[in-house]
């Protein structure tokens, strides 16, 4: 198990604008449900790994809590440029806890905005890539479309079975499956709990990619490794311009995204990025 | 090369509403530097514009895309045509903008002067307008083929919107368009590592409706272009802009405005 551990003086000198609480989500005692380390060449891709092998990681509130607190220390670390959020190799997680919120009443669950703080995921500002081996179901599916990228191992299922416990969807899958997969896939999913596999998840347009079961994990770090070699600013401003497009119409959609393009030019990396490109060399970013 | 060379009076004849500006630029200069611009079809009814400057993989300077606006706005006014074919050449539809000439801009620069807001042409445009892309199709290209009603690849065709390997963005639509074409996390994958797509691909992803031959791109597509030109003029106009709709207002809205449109025909001869 790969615990993570860093000196507190190592940290601060590390990344000054650390601030103290991140400092110490690093240093203090393992996470109790999630596995979390930095990956890559150049260790700039974050990694966390979902860690509840005999709950087939089922999604209780103590562990998306610590997700959070994971994506928080990787979106201050200077170092991280993308991050991935895997499973085991069998599910990368079956849904929520049932046992969980077996007892909860409306009353609880509205006065608590019950899920609220799950949807973390989805405001992250670096890019995140899901790569989901097995059972994506439930909570686990909405895990990943909350994701910006999802590749998908060979033998993946996806699905929002929550009909068949008498409730449905919560953390956004009515909303991400449709705009994903289209009204008709959508319906039959949530109305029958059935599920799709990897290769009709892609073909669906769910996922991107699929892989062998081996080569999942390897290649969504890649792929957050070529990510991670962009200059960190302008990715953040792509990230927010195509997630525009689920949130504005396709004018107000277009104005953004202008807007954010004239704004790449007040960077510094737009201008070290196009003077290379003309004089054939490699550009050398430095995100500002 | 085609020039493209029309009588003022008969151009005046041929459409009584035809707005004067747009009769001066079929009859005075019709000769175009970064473009070639003609009519194809058996009856003449389809246009066809293609982007010409070889030794840039045409890429999208500011005066190609000024003269791109010239022709469609001579199309549009011209009553013969019913629809529009964009293309370039067998290497490259187009391989990007053209990074020279942006390389110095500052953004006070881009923000007073709008760069890139008469890119969007295209978009606007009434009639409809198919890309017939063979080859390269990246950045500005790729955003200037989204903003067509209807895309056609030949076999060798690649998409792709790599700006962020320029530490930029896409300025023309192309995170917008394109994630409404193929979803979420492929388009998040082109936009944020560059990676793009092959025709078969772009084709399984819903970014393009038909792959051919290389050879056979441009016939098939001014064979597409035939068809929807033997339509009603103003009937095709109304069923573009109701689809169009559909990334503008809520399904609500947008029944309601394809309602009336629908309404609207009936007021027309063309359904008689």
């Amino acid at each position: 198990m790969a615990v993570f551990c860093r000196s507190a003086s190592l940290l601060v000198r590390q990344a000054t604008a650390l601030s103290l609480a991140g400092a110490r989500r690093y240093s203090t005692a393992p996470y109790q449900y999630i596995l979390v380390e930095k990956k890559g060449e150049k260790q700039n891709v974050g990694f966390i790994q979902l860690n509840r092998p005999k709950a087939l990681n089922a999604l209780c509130d103590g562990l998306m809590t610590e997700v959070s607190q994971a994506l928080d220390a990787f979106e201050e670390d200077s170092q991280v440029g993308a991050i991935v959020i895997t499973g085991s190799e069998k599910a990368f997680a079956a849904g929520a806890d049932i046992k969980e919120m077996q007892n909860r009443t409306f009353q609880e669950c509205y006065s608590g905005n019950f899920l609220s703080h799950w949807n973390k995921v989805s405001t992250v500002k670096k890019p995140v890539i899901a790569a989901v081996n097995g059972f994506a179901l439930g909570g686990g599916c909405e895990l990943a479309m909350m994701c910006d990228i999802i590749y998908a191992g060979e033998k993946a299922q996806f699905g929002q079975p929550e009909i068949l416990l008498g409730t449905i969807p919560g953390a956004g899958g009515t909303q991400r499956l449709t705009r994903a997969v289209g009204k008709s896939l959508a319906m039959e999913m949530v109305l029958t709990g059935d599920r799709v596999s990897a290769q009709e998840a892609k073909q669906s347009g769910l996922v991107s990619k699929v892989f062998p079961i081996d080569q999942l994990v390897p290649e969504a770090i890649k792929c957050g490794e070529k990510i991670a070699a962009h200059s960190k600013i302008i990715v953040a401003m792509g990230k927010e311009a195509v997630n525009a497009a689920f949130e504005l119409t396709l004018t107000e959609g277009t104005r953004l995204e202008k807007r954010l393009f004239h704004a790449t030019f007040a960077t510094n990396d737009r201008k070290e990025g196009m003077t290379a490109f003309v004089e054939k060399r490699k550009a050398s970013f430095q995100d500002k | 090369m085609a020039i493209f060379c029309r009588s003022a009076s008969f151009a005046v004849r041929q459409a009584a509403s035809f707005v004067f500006t747009g009769a001066r630029r079929y009859s005075t200069d019709a000769h175009f530097e970064f473009i070639l611009a003609n009519k194809r079809g058996v009856k003449e009814n389809v246009s066809l514009i293609q982007l010409n400057r070889p030794k840039a993989l045409n890429a999208l300077c500011d005066g190609l895309m000024q003269e791109v606006n010239q022709a469609l706005d001579g199309f549009e006014g011209d009553s013969q045509v019913g629809a529009i074919v964009i293309t370039g050449s067998e290497k490259a539809f187009a391989a990007g903008a053209d990074i020279k000439e942006m390389q110095n801009w500052a953004f006070p620069a881009c923000y007073s002067a709008n760069f890139l807001s008469h890119w969007n042409r295209v978009s606007s445009a009434r009639k409809p307008v198919i890309a017939a892309v063979n080859g390269f199709a990246l950045g500005g290209g790729c955003e200037l083929a989204m903003m067509c009603d209807n895309i056609y690849a030949g076999e060798k065709a690649q998409f792709g919107q790599p700006e962020i390997l320029l530490g930029t963005i896409p300025g023309a639509g192309g995170t917008q368009r394109l994630t409404r074409a193929v979803g979420k996390s492929l388009a998040m994958e082109m936009v944020l590592t560059g990676k793009r797509l092959s025709a078969q691909e772009a084709m399984q992803a819903g970014l393009v409706s038909g792959v051919f031959p290389v050879q056979q791109l441009v016939p098939e597509t001014t064979r597409c272009a035939e068809k929807i030109a033997s339509n009603s003029k103003i009937i095709t106009a109304m069923a573009k802009e109701a689809i169009n709709a559909a990334f503008e207002l809520p399904l609500v809205e947008g029944n309601r405005l394809e309602k009336r449109l629908f309404h609207a025909t009936l007021a027309t001869q063309a359904h008689s």
